[in-house]
């Protein structure tokens, strides 16, 4: 019986090493370990034998079958491995071949993409993101501001005045400037406050390449004890420098805006003509981009927010103007066409 | 405003190193917005005196002429010119080659030696504009060239062949532009004047000063004024003056540059000079023919009213206005002779008759005055000066000035009357106390009180410093012409020393506060990740349009517009009304898109407006409330002509909610809007609670209707607001997974199309609720063999237990139960 073993042993293992095709494994499998294979009817018989046989056997038996099972696997897994005419090469792709039918990559547009990345900067510096409603009654947009109706500063901004069949005491406007949510955050929430306004704002002004009667603002404040314009100047630059990605050059020079005092306008460094002067900074080296300053106490009365106890700064820029100039975006006016050959470049 | 480096100077001595650049770079870091800094003459650099000696006729061109040209040089030269009032012996201005000068006033460019149309030119007559000189030569025709002999003959100037022009016409002045906006709360800065105290303060010099000679008021008085203020409000001051003795003529050379440096036209010397004292001191005047207002009274009678209804006056500017009763008037003899504050009238014109006039010095309220301006449409520059409303001080300086002026321009000139000087106003100082703490604490620097102290005085205020125990208070007295509302409470004197300080040496610092976490928005944070997943899983792109939209957009979609918020001042009749709907502006993208895509999927987030009310107050506290205006989510998609684009639109829909967690349901929506398909419409609701909106598909009649050539747009509409009742809402219960297999079973049955699906499958759970885990729709068919209103649906149901495994057969009950059901319910077959 033991010869019988080593026998079919030494069978098997001669015709693994012919076998080429994976299907002829399964056949000997059969063959050899199968319920009716050679190796299970010598084991059978194995009741047979005396106790001692049957364990000495038993144990060469056991030992045989799991060697020839391991070379059986091996022997498939080099097969496979292999398969140098096999199935697989008739599976072949081209992987450079394009996607049939693939749909176009959806985009969002480039006001929302540079206005969730400032959302995310002011986020991070424990600023809330507030809105309000864009169209708003004129106190809001001016008189709360420090902005009565005799105040030239209207004439500033050219603004879209809105009919309602409904009675009001109040005029009601399309907001000229995110600005307008200042009083009404401050009325929900108080002091102190951090919070950062992102919105669309409408003027009466023809439009061209550069005017557009529809454009985007962001107007940001914080209100807390002591706060100065060092503060200010502080976080404008720790502003800048994130959003631009490098250290950029700022100034702030005196600027007017009647909700503020101090007020100031504060300029970029032009990144064209790098501060030489160019057409776009208008010769000057620097651009146009915010306007900031400490809150008016008057606004912070209208927002009842003891100014005795509580100081604030308050500043707006123009997102529309900030994609235009990161993107060297030229004509204001694709940014409201729909045109998917404009949006899908962002 | 234009401001002349000259007309400073007389005021400030400003230091040699400090360039015209500099200035106004400091300026601008300290003061004003300087938009520009410009070099008079910039253009005349290489320009002469010529003399045309010969013409000739171009053998090429009938407009062109050949000129022989003497400029002084040995020869003279040859320049081929197309100008209209060409003459021989003519003086003009010849640019020679190399000089720059403006192509028909408009772009730079730099003249060489060239042939036009064959011909060789070796320079260029010049027109006014070419040299950027229209205030000083007026052009006619812009073809019409510089006749210097005539303008010199008038102007007296010199003239000599190959002189350089900018020494005949002596242009040494540099001008800055003032960006008007930046000067609104300064009144005083509105001339040379309040300019050159900045530019003192700025530098350290100084303080300026304004000499007028002692005598300005010697004469014999013999005209009687009378004047009578009967609106006291809206005239806090009214001076006038008689003067005679004037001779009408052009003013001398100095004072006609300065004026043109400033960028006003010369008129005639008293004009000229009333004009010079407003550009220097910010103070309009006014000058009248003392004839043209006075009747045959003794007196001059003179009232500063309201108009009446009905009263008109012709304007200098030669039209008629009608006046109402808000316009201030000064009225002579009964009858309007100017609008105060904004124009005089053609009846009281000086002219070249005049002899005796009567000079007004006065202030006017500056809300009635911006609002008869702004009423008026006339924005002159006395307006503009009054609307920021002046110092009523000032009057009285510029009143003295004026008269010195004239009395030094025309020598015979004497003043014949008193000086009416009508006063209601408080002449108070404001007197504001700061601690010099305050000022470091909100500059956020460690500014010395000596420096505090010379800022503030350096800028004409008066300091009373105080030391307590507190620190060092100062008592700060305003000067008149900063009393006019610029500066009045504590943070004007922070922003005073701050930007004479200077606002770059303020050193950032992050602020100390208490760390806390933002509240969150909300809605901003659902509309966010609405727009990533539309865009990331949808493959949607966002586009944005204007908030509006016009009458004939809305009736084409068959949209009410009666409910639609009109814009009472529109610029543009495509933006008349607020839109009531994202829809219109969509299709319209979809419209023009489709000239490029023939598919595409687009969405837009944006407000809709109503005219009903709101949920946001006018006012905090308030019982009225704005009109509606509410967030929504609006596609749509264009896909291929085998799909339908109804159910592409619902495949994004009901991805988005579920993968946003909103419960929701679907159902056919009845009462469809004018624009959407009958038949393929649905609504969505959570439980009944409210509408979340829409899924529908572009009815192909309208489609026609606004040329959108493809009918296979899918539509859907979501209203934030209802989503966000339901986005925090949702509650995740886990559950066991059970351990045994589940059996699956196919069922595919034919039914009437009228059936609803999800009445077929709410009807199979209902029928097993324990151990059918879900049924999952996997196949539609119509057409032949089945009847035209019949419609196969298939379905895999899959069952499972938690506790054994489910035996064949007793799935083969519950299979025969839901198959029992389907038939009694639905008239449902089995499909074989």
């Amino acid at each position: 019986m033991q010869k019988q073993l080593n026998k079919i042993k030494d069978e098997l293992l001669d015709r693994l090493k012919k076998i080429r095709d994976f299907n002829a494994f399964k056949d000997l499998e059969v063959a050899y370990m199968g319920r009716k294979g050679k190796m299970t009817q010598i084991l059978r018989e194995l009741g047979s034998l005396s106790l001692e046989e049957r364990q000495a056997i038993g144990k060469l038996a056991n030992s045989i079958k799991n060697e020839l099972q391991e070379a059986i696997q091996k022997a498939k897994d080099s097969v496979k491995m292999q398969e140098p005419s096999g199935i697989l090469e008739r599976e072949r792709i081209d992987a450079t071949q394009p996607i049939l039918g693939a749909k176009r990559t959806g985009h969002l547009h480039p006001l929302t993409q540079v206005q969730y990345e400032i959302e995310d900067m002011f986020r991070t510096m424990g600023f809330m993101i507030l809105d309000g409603p864009e169209l708003e009654s004129e106190y809001y947009n001016f008189e709360a501001l420090n902005i009565p109706s005799w105040h030239p500063a209207r004439d500033m901004q050219d603004t879209f005045y809105v009919k309602s069949e409904l009675e009001r005491a109040d005029r009601l406007v399309m907001r000229t400037q995110t600005s307008s949510v200042q009083v009404r955050a401050m009325q929900k929430y108080g002091a102190p406050l951090l919070a950062i306004v992102p919105g669309r704002v409408f003027r009466s002004e023809a439009t061209d390449a550069r005017h557009e009667t529809t454009f985007d603002q962001v107007e940001g404040f914080m209100i807390a004890e002591d706060i100065s314009l060092s503060n200010l100047s502080a976080i404008a630059k720790e502003f800048l420098n994130k959003l631009f990605k490098e250290d950029i050059k700022y100034r702030f020079r005196p600027g007017y805006f009647p909700f503020v005092e101090p007020g100031v306008e504060v300029d970029l460094a032009c990144k064209i003509c790098k501060g030489a002067g160019c057409k776009v900074c208008k010769n000057t080296g620097w651009v146009e981009f915010m306007g900031a300053g400490m809150i008016h106490p008057n606004v912070l009365k209208a927002g009842n927010i003891d100014s005795n106890k509580y100081q604030g700064f308050a500043f707006g820029f123009g997102i529309t103007r900030l994609v235009m100039m990161r993107y060297g975006i030229d004509d204001i006016r694709l940014f409201l066409s729909g045109d998917l050959r404009f949006l899908e470049q962002f | 405003m234009k401001l002349s480096l000259n007309w400073l100077k007389e005021f400030v001595k400003i230091p040699e190193n400090i360039s015209p650049e500099k200035l106004g770079l400091d300026l601008t870091l300290k003061t004003v917005e300087v938009e520009g800094v410009e070099l008079m003459g910039k253009y005349l650099a290489d320009v002469v005196v010529g003399k045309i000696v010969k013409i000739e006729k171009h053998p090429n061109a009938d407009k062109l002429k050949i000129c022989l040209v003497d400029i002084g040089g040995k020869e003279e030269i040859l320049i081929v010119c197309g100008g209209i009032n060409l003459r021989e012996e003519m003086l003009t201005a010849i640019a020679k080659t190399g000089a720059k000068v403006k192509w028909h006033g408009g772009e730079e460019f730099i003249i060489q030696k060239t042939k036009v149309r064959g011909v060789e030119s070796n320079g260029m007559i010049c027109t006014s504009s070419e040299l950027a000189l229209e205030d000083f030569i007026p052009q006619g025709d812009e073809r019409e060239i510089i006749d210097l002999g005539k303008e010199a003959e008038i102007k007296n100037w010199k003239l000599k062949v190959g002189y350089p022009l900018k020494d005949v016409l002596g242009l040494d002045d540099v001008i800055f532009e003032i960006d008007n906006k930046s000067i609104t709360n300064r009144p005083d800065l509105w001339g040379h004047f309040g300019m050159a105290r900045e530019v003192a303060a700025i530098y350290g010099l100084n303080f300026p000063s304004m000499e007028i000679s002692k005598d300005y008021f010697k004469g014999k008085k013999n005209i009687d004024i009378e004047v009578k203020v009967k609106d006291t409000d809206l005239c806090p001051r009214y001076m006038a003056v008689a003067m005679s003795g004037i001779k009408i003529e052009f003013s001398p050379e100095w004072l006609e540059k300065r004026l043109i440096a400033a960028g006003m036209r010369p008129i005639n010397n008293i004009v000229d000079i009333t004009n010079y004292v407003m550009l220097e001191l910010g103070q309009p005047m006014h000058a009248f023919d003392k004839f043209k207002v006075q009747n045959s009274k003794s007196k001059v009678n003179i009232e500063v009213r309201k108009a009446k209804e009905g009263e008109k006056i012709v304007t200098l500017d030669n039209a008629e206005r009608k006046l109402d009763e808000n316009t201030l008037v000064i009225a002579a003899d009964g009858n309007p002779a100017a609008i105060a504050g904004v124009m005089g009238g053609e009846n009281s014109e000086i002219d070249e008759k005049t002899e005796t006039i009567i000079i007004e010095s006065a202030n006017f309220e500056k809300v009635n005055n911006r609002k008869t301006a702004a009423r008026l449409g006339l924005r002159t520059e006395a307006a503009m000066r009054y609307e920021k409303g002046l110092d009523p001080n000032l009057a009285e300086t510029a009143l003295k000035r004026c008269i010195d002026l004239i009395k030094q321009i025309s020598p015979k000139a004497y003043v014949s009357s008193e000086i009416i000087n009508i006063k209601n106003f408080k002449s108070e100082d404001i007197v504001i106390n700061i601690s010099t703490d305050y000022i470091r604490k909100k500059m956020g620097v460690d500014i010395l009180d000596d420096n505090i102290i010379n800022i503030l005085e350096s800028l004409g205020f008066k300091v009373v410093p105080i030391k307590n125990k507190a620190g060092l208070l100062l008592k700060i007295n305003v000067p008149s012409w900063r009393s006019t509302g610029d500066i009045s409470i504590p943070e004007d004197i922070v922003e005073e020393i701050s930007r004479i300080y200077g606002y770059n040496h303020i050193e950032p610092k992050m602020p100390k506060l208490q760390i806390s976490v933002p509240l969150e928005n909300k809605e901003r944070t659902l509309e966010r990740k609405i727009k990533e997943i539309l865009s990331v899983r949808f493959d949607m792109s966002e586009v944005f349009n204007y908030s509006f939209v016009n009458e004939k957009q809305l009736e084409l979609l068959k949209i009410n517009v009666e409910e639609s918020i009109k814009l009472i001042n529109p610029i543009s009749s495509e933006h008349t009304l607020l839109r009531p709907s994202l829809i219109p502006n969509l299709l319209e993208n979809v419209k023009n898109n489709l000239r490029y895509f023939s598919k595409l999927q687009i969405f837009e987030s944006g407000l809709i407006f109503k005219d009903k009310e709101g949920d946001i107050t006018v006012r905090s506290g308030s019982s009225e409330v704005l009109p509606y205006q509410e967030r929504f989510v609006a596609g749509a998609v264009v896909r291929g002509k085998d799909d339908i684009p109804f159910f592409a639109a619902k495949e994004i829909v009901e991805g988005l909610l579920n993968t946003l967690k909103i419960n929701y349901s679907i159902d056919i929506l009845e009462n469809v809007e004018g624009w959407m398909h009958p038949y393929r419409s649905a609504r969505l609701e959570n439980k009944n609670l409210g509408k979340m909106g829409f899924i529908t598909e572009l009815n192909p009649r309208i489609a026609e209707k606004i040329g959108i050539k493809s009918s296979h747009i899918g539509i859907f509409s979501l209203s934030l607001k209802e989503l966000l009742k339901f986005f925090y809402k949702e509650e995740i219960r886990y559950k066991k997974l059970s351990k045994f297999p589940s059996v699956l079973r196919d069922i595919a049955i034919i039914v009437d199309k009228e059936v609803l699906a999800r009445d077929i499958i709410k009807a199979i759970k209902e029928s097993e609720v324990k151990l059918l885990k879900s049924v999952e729709f996997f196949d539609y068919y119509e057409g032949s063999p089945l009847f035209t209103n019949k419609k196969s649906l298939a379905f895999h149901l899959y069952f499972q237990s938690e506790e054994r495994t489910l035996e064949d057969r007793e799935v083969d009950d519950i299979f025969k139960k839901i198959v029992e059901k389907l038939n009694k319910k639905f008239k449902a077959e089995l499909r074989k």
